[in-house]
């Protein structure tokens, strides 16, 4: 059983104040350095404070937008700078990184962001990032848990959503259903997303409703899983500022606290060999989590985010997060869905399946909109959200 | 053609490939066996492992059927079924099960291994249904 996630004192101590995007594009024609300049002045003019404010950056490992240079293009002083490690699973933690630095004294205010050409650069959904060419029709695969690895590649497994495919099909097998039952509850998962990118003008897919028919005619890319099963490739940037509440209670006239934040490492979400994202010991840590978010249970969350490279992340995290039973969400997505009056609302901008794909920072931003009741499709009196990467790391933002 | 880095950590699992054997580690500490590859216990932490051979049975876990590559050196290889076999010494495997139609795959299924060279150098150890 999981103790306590963190210190306590950490909650409500900190409060996201500002949010920025760029647009979100199929192709950008723009470097990801510029990309990151956009939101973060964005952010900034968002959350009114001078630039020059800024005294801390914490960023995902995976942005090539290296904080020296944000720094630079800023005209930043830093007192602190930090990287998660990873890609979209890591998300929370930099938020949580970011509020713990500000909790700890070693910045004031903190930038968060992620910025990538994620369709016209490099393709997480692809492997030429990851296999080195070394001529003549030969490419060359090293790691050992990832796909695309030196004991994946050689089998033909080079991406994460192929991964996701062996979890979609173990998951049915161990909540004893059939591929049909499972289709039907991952065809609601992408269809209600896409219904709330369709309210959402920022959203990629926000012209293109989505329907059963055309769902079930998506072509086949890792059965069992589809063609809409599957997240964007999206070219864009969005950046978040945090500061400590006092602050934010100044500038601010909707500050979004940061309740608490957890980082995980036993379940890389992204690794081969790993274990489903809806087991026992997911539950239990979203328990303690949201236990030391002042007492919390799954009952008090509003809205969620909920990480969406695939539609079987978004159904078994329902599960690992404690709002459906263990092995029973597909039954409650399909009766109910994820609308407003679903079994949750869940990734309400339409989510990185319809939205955009950023590596989970959108979602973050829009759990803040909802908080401040300025999103698309707004969760009347939402005061709690989550936002949730499979476990290996996790978010409670609260009004 | 996707080929594996072998690195001195996992170059005595591929020399025992080569020899049509499935190599795993075993901790002589706790008596743990794992897959993948790693320089220490992951139940215990120590450093102390031997390479012993698998069975080469085991249950079909999960498995997918590619039907889009990711890289076009896979291209040519589809529609491929990947495999996760939960191996009767108890760690997970990733291959692809051979002799075996698409269609007929099941999860649970009997499965026993088998080897594809890629190379004259490099041999995968492959999986394919029991009897
Ligand atoms: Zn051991």
């Amino acid at each position: 059983m999981p103790s306590d996630p963190q210190a306590p004192g950490f909650a409500r101590r900190t409060a996201i104040v500002g949010i920025g995007q760029t647009g979100y594009l199929r192709k950008s024609d723009r470097e990801e350095g510029d990309l990151a300049l956009e939101a973060v002045r964005r952010a900034a003019a968002d959350a009114g404070i001078e630039l020059a404010e800024i005294d801390g950056i914490v960023r995902y490992s995976q942005d090539r937008v290296h904080e020296a240079d944000l720094a630079g293009s800023l005209g930043l002083s830093l007192r602190y700078h930090g990287q998660v490690g990873f890609g979209g699973q890591s998300v929370c933690a930099v938020i949580g990184q970011a509020a713990a630095a500000i909790h700890a004294g070693l910045a004031r205010v903190v930038v968060c962001y992620r910025a990538l050409n994620g369709r016209t650069g490099a393709r997480y959904g692809r492997a030429e990032r990851s296999l080195e060419d070394e001529g003549n029709g030969v490419f060359r695969a090293g790691g050992l848990r990832v796909p695309s690895g030196a004991l994946s590649a050689p089998y033909g497994l080079l991406a994460p959503g192929q991964v996701m495919a062996l979890w979609a099909r173990r998951y049915a097998h161990e909540s004893g259903i059939g591929i049909d039952v499972l289709s039907s509850a991952l065809a609601r998962i992408a269809i209600d997303q896409r219904d709330y990118a369709t309210r959402n003008p920022a959203a990629v897919m926000g012209a293109k409703p989505l329907d059963l028919a055309t769902y079930q005619a998506g072509r086949m890319l890792a059965d069992p899983l589809r063609l809409h099963d599957f997240c964007l490739e999206t070219d864009g940037a969005a950046a978040l500022i945090l500061c400590d509440s006092e602050r934010a209670r100044s500038i601010s006239p909707h500050p979004v606290y940061v309740e608490g934040a957890t980082q995980a490492l036993y379940a890389e979400a992204m690794e081969v060999y790993s274990e489903l994202i809806n087991g026992p010991d997911h539950r239990a840590r979203a328990r303690a989590l949201f236990a030391a978010c002042g007492g919390r249970t799954a009952r008090d969350i509003d809205v969620a985010m909920l990480y969406d490279a695939t539609t079987i992340m978004v159904l078994m995290q329902l599960e690992g997060y404690g709002f459906a039973l263990p092995g029973r969400a597909w039954e409650a997505v399909i009766e109910r869905g994820i609308g407003v009056d679903g079994v949750l609302p869940v990734n309400t901008s339409g989510g990185q399946l319809s939205e955009a794909y950023v590596h989970g920072m959108n979602l973050v931003l829009e759990a803040v909109k909802q908080l401040r009741g300025t999103a698309t499709t707004p969760v009347p009196g939402a005061q709690t959200a989550l936002v949730g990467a499979a476990g290996a790391s996790s978010l409670v933002l609260a009004r | 053609m996707i080929l594996p880095e072998i690195t001195p950590l996992t170059a005595p699992y591929w020399a025992g490939a080569r020899e049509r054997k499935l190599r795993l580690q075993s901790c002589r500490a706790c008596a743990n066996v794992w897959h993948p590859p790693s320089p220490g216990c992951p139940r215990c932490g120590s450093p102390d492992y031997q390479w012993i051979d698998a069975a080469g049975t085991g249950q079909l876990h999960s498995f997918a059927v590619i039907q889009a590559a990711a890289h076009p050196a896979a291209q040519g290889r589809l529609p491929l079924v990947v495999a996760l076999v939960r191996l009767t010494e108890g760690p997970l495997f990733l291959c692809n099960l051979l002799g075996c139609a698409p269609e007929d795959v099941r999860v649970e299924m009997p499965v026993r291994l088998d080897f594809e060279a890629l190379t004259p150098e490099i041999v995968l150890p492959q999986f394919r249904p029991l009897g």
